[in-house]
């Protein structure tokens, strides 16, 4: 938990005071109630108080111009800075003023043009166009150079691009026939395989779907739904992908990594397909809900375990009245970091970069940069929490009742299914007794070689622990690492249970599991009769 | 450091290191210490040289001018400047002429402190910047210091060194301000070069003197708006302007510190608080365009107070003052419609 120390309207003469000193350093601990900081107004000196106790992260420096509002320092249950110092000048405008680079509206959308990084730049006071366009000038043997590299993704074998009538005989059989779009899914493998692609084992490809790319690589166990129309120039995706039905998806260049699952009806391409800059990369374990657009007029970048939640839109070219009468036109890419989350119906306009952990609510309308750890909202998105806000630090204390009362709701459907099913708080984890299936899921912060585990009355074992020292797993046991967000051992239908419950908090284990092994089907389940009345 | 500390400290100086001063005043003396505590404990460690004087500018004036004839060195205080003018028939008949009646036997080096200015709620006849009425009598200097002048230095100038009475202008908006002198050519965000002499011309710019669309003349209190403004104009529309501040307004004004900038920008503006008319901006545009009417380009821009009483009320107080709002939309709106 964190708290931050706000500057208090002190009297109604100064529009600003002064911090005079700091009575502990950065990393401190500090209790509640404890004197923070001397701040001094133009009558007097002024005391701060902590308001709870923490390890203390000092904003501001001593002898700074502070106002009412800045925040001036945090206190927080970890010792370590959770988050960039720099940031958090620009939350306080008074300080930003004194501390940080100074831009003119001009030069700050002028770097956002062309790519420039304001604080790259050594400027001396005040920033403004010509320095931007200068400074890029200087920059730009340099930026070439990086687009070249990054231009190519993956590394292609040059015998297997295929080059002949093959493919426009494809693009006709699209317009009327679908001939081979409706050949079995085998079957078109052997013809891809043939021309020089190459395809993983356990590849599907659905009926009515088809790939018209001049090389294809393809991983292992990855499913194209029905019809699915893939076109590219070239592309490589990971293994175990699933895509959903009617996805329309047309790039020049396509590089997703494994365990991408979408839903039905994507597209992605809309518009400026074929440019040198049209480019998709979404790294491993990423979601794609339905309905879901990705226009890649320029490169559009998705890190890892970034969800994509139903409806969101990303569009990365924005032009419609003519230039020549003032009006704008752009092309801007658009980058999404690990593990944010772009809520329903999210429109992103180009240019925006969200950063790492962030995340972006429900209709939003995003036009600016998303911080990593923040959340933002509305039409135009505006910062709710501010950067670094997330992940937060919590104890084992706190983690551990989450996970009992995930285990108590896992029991609770467990007991709807007609199962038997128990949780127990123990003095040292949490357990719960699956008694008809003979099965035990068992917490422990911490498991130890020599602790009673997977022996006994149970046949199979489950075990969720923040540090697992188990070195030889027997063959009933299954582990799933908080910390390594790993899973070992044996996983069949009662494992995925628990992983099933915990994928609905957001806990996620590598490899990422986007299908189950489910127990029962739900035409099996028991009317809940307790609903009627 | 803050001016009113500032000021506090070069007078104990003064007190200690020149017996010839003396501060008199209107309830300077401890426990009170002036109105704006300007001469706090000072009477504690000089009891004899600080010296509480009946409520009476005009018998105050008259006897600092004499002792100043007689080689000692006044500092007086005025309570407010729009007190000044029951001083005026000493200053103007009589202290200001003494060197010249009696064919250059005396001087009368009595220098005078008073706050102007408003922003305070103080109404009519405790907030009015009243410069206009002191520039212009020859034998009187008149003084207004900025945030960036250096208050120690000027006082030690002028209060050993001048020969004739000087009337220094403070701001009451400054008191609670912070000193802040430029380090080598630079503060806060600005680069500033200054003129050599006792009494410097601050020149002040957003990007090293480059390019500006305007030379914005200001003094004293009005420095902190108008380095607001110009700050915002240049984040908001990249408009640049340089910002003249004198600290000597005259007599006889001698605008040559305006010269080097206007030949970059080719436009005046002259902001100040007090009322527009018969001021020190109507002279300084009449000076500007006989001596350097081939340098401006376009019309001068004045920004000034209404030709009105100022208001009790805060809300309208701020009608009629010149404020940083409307310094910004002036300053814009003058330079884009008119380039």
């Amino acid at each position: 938990m964190t708290h931050d120390i706000l500057v208090p309207r002190i009297n109604s003469n100064d529009d600003s005071y002064i911090l005079v000193e700091w009575e502990f350093s950065a990393g401190d601990f500090v209790k509640e109630g404890d004197v923070l900081c001397v701040i001094e107004t133009s009558k007097s000196t002024f005391e701060i108080h902590a308001e709870e106790s923490g390890y203390i992260h000092i904003f501001v420096h001593e002898h700074s111009k502070i106002k009412e509002g800045d925040a001036i320092c945090r206190l927080s249950k970890e010792k370590e800075m959770p988050l960039n110092e720099k940031f958090d000048l620009s939350r306080n405008p008074s300080l930003a003023s004194d501390k940080q680079i100074k831009a003119t509206k001009k030069a700050i959308e002028t770097a956002r043009d062309l790519g420039v990084d304001l604080g790259k730049m050594m400027g001396d006071g005040i920033i403004s166009q010509k320095d931007v366009e200068a400074f890029a000038q200087s920059q730009n043997v340099e930026d070439k150079k990086q687009q070249e590299v990054s231009f190519v993704t993956f590394k292609m074998d040059r015998d297997r691009i295929i080059n002949d009538e093959f493919l426009k005989e494809l693009l006709k059989d699209l317009g009327d026939r679908r001939e081979f779009a409706s050949l079995p899914s085998q079957k078109k493998i052997e013809i891809y395989r043939d021309k020089g692609a190459l395809i993983g084992e356990d590849v599907k490809f659905e009926r009515g779907s088809c790939i018209i790319s001049q090389f294809m690589d393809i991983g292992a166990g990855t499913v194209f739904g029905e019809n699915s129309v893939f076109q590219s120039k070239a592309m490589k995706i990971g293994r175990m992908c699933r895509f959903g039905d009617q996805l329309r998806v047309a790039s020049t260049l396509l590089d997703i990594g494994d365990l991408l699952f979408t839903d039905n009806g994507i597209k992605i391409g809309e518009g400026g397909e074929w440019g040198p800059e049209s480019i998709l990369k979404i790294g491993d374990s990423c979601f794609i809900g339905e309905e879901c657009m990705i226009n890649t007029s320029r490169t559009v970048t998705i890190g890892n375990e970034v969800c994509l939640a139903y409806g969101a839109k990303i569009f990365t070219h924005n032009f419609w009245q003519p230039v020549l009468d003032g009006y704008a036109a752009l092309f801007n890419p658009v980058k999404i970091n690990d593990g944010s989350v772009i809520g329903v119906n999210v429109v992103i306009m180009p240019g925006v970069e969200v950063g790492a952990g962030s995340s972006v609510l429900t209709n939003s309308l995003l036009a600016t940069n998303v911080p990593s750890g923040s959340v933002y909202a509305g039409i135009p998105a505006m910062m709710i929490k501010p950067a670094g806000s997330y992940p937060i630090n919590l104890s084992y204390d706190e983690r551990e009742k989450m996970i009992y009362k995930i285990f108590e709701s896992l029991a609770e459907d467990l007991s709807f299914k007609g199962d038997d099913a128990q949780v127990l708080q123990e003095k040292e984890g949490v357990k719960l007794i699956w008694r008809n299936e003979n099965t035990v899921f068992v917490y422990r912060r911490r498991l130890k070689s020599g602790d009673d585990l997977g022996a006994g009355a149970f046949k199979r074992w489950v075990l969720l622990t923040f540090e697992n020292v188990l070195e030889d797993l027997k063959d009933a046991i299954t582990v799933f690492d908080l910390s390594k967000k790993e899973v070992n051992g044996k996983q069949d239908e009662y494992s995925d249970e628990l992983r099933e419950a915990l994928r609905k908090r957001g806990i996620r284990f590598k490899p990422i599991l986007w299908r189950y092994k489910r127990r029962a089907q739900w035409i099996d389940l028991p009317m809940p009769l307790k609903f009627e009345k | 450091m803050y001016i009113s500390e500032a000021i506090n400290k070069v007078l104990f100086e003064l007190l200690t290191t020149n017996p010839e001063v003396y501060l008199m005043g209107e309830d300077i003396e401890s426990p009170y210490g002036g109105a704006f505590k300007i001469t706090k404990n000072l009477s504690e460690q000089f009891k004899s040289r600080v010296i509480n004087t009946p409520i009476s500018e005009s018998s105050l004036v008259g006897v600092a001018s004499g002792m100043a004839m007689r080689g000692l060195r006044p500092v007086l205080e005025i309570m407010f400047g729009d007190f000044m003018t029951l001083g005026m028939d000493q200053l103007v008949n009589h202290a200001s002429k003494f060197h010249y009646m009696y064919n250059g036997q005396v001087d009368v080096p009595m220098f005078i402190r008073t706050p102007m200015g408003g922003r305070r709620g103080y109404g009519p006849t405790h907030s009015q910047t009243l410069e206009k009425l002191l520039l212009g009598i020859p034998g009187i200097k008149v003084l207004a210091l900025s945030q960036r002048h250096s208050f120690h230095d000027i006082y030690i100038h002028a209060v050993t060194k001048e020969k004739c009475p000087v009337i220094l202008i403070e701001n009451k908006a400054l008191y609670s301000m912070r000193q802040e002198l430029p380090e080598n050519g630079r503060s806060g965000d600005f680069f500033i070069t200054e003129s050599a002499g006792p009494y410097p011309c601050l020149t002040l710019s957003l990007n090293n003197f480059v390019s500006a669309d305007a030379t914005v003349v200001t003094y004293g209190g009005m420095l902190p708006l108008v380095e607001k403004a110009a700050t915002q104009l240049c984040l908001d529309e990249e408009i640049f302007v340089e910002i003249v501040v004198p600290s000597l307004l005259g007599v006889p004004l001698d605008i040559n510190w305006v010269e080097a900038s206007l030949r970059r920008t080719g436009r005046l503006v002259i902001v100040e608080e007090g009322t527009q008319s018969f001021g020190f901006g109507s002279e300084v545009a009449a000076l500007a365009c006989s001596k350097y009417f081939k340098l401006l380009k376009y019309p001068v821009i004045r920004i000034a107070a209404a030709d009105s009483p100022i208001p009790c009320a805060r809300h309208l107080e701020n009608l009629v003052l010149p404020n940083e709002a409307n310094i910004y939309q002036e300053l814009k709106w003058g330079i884009l419609n008119d380039s």
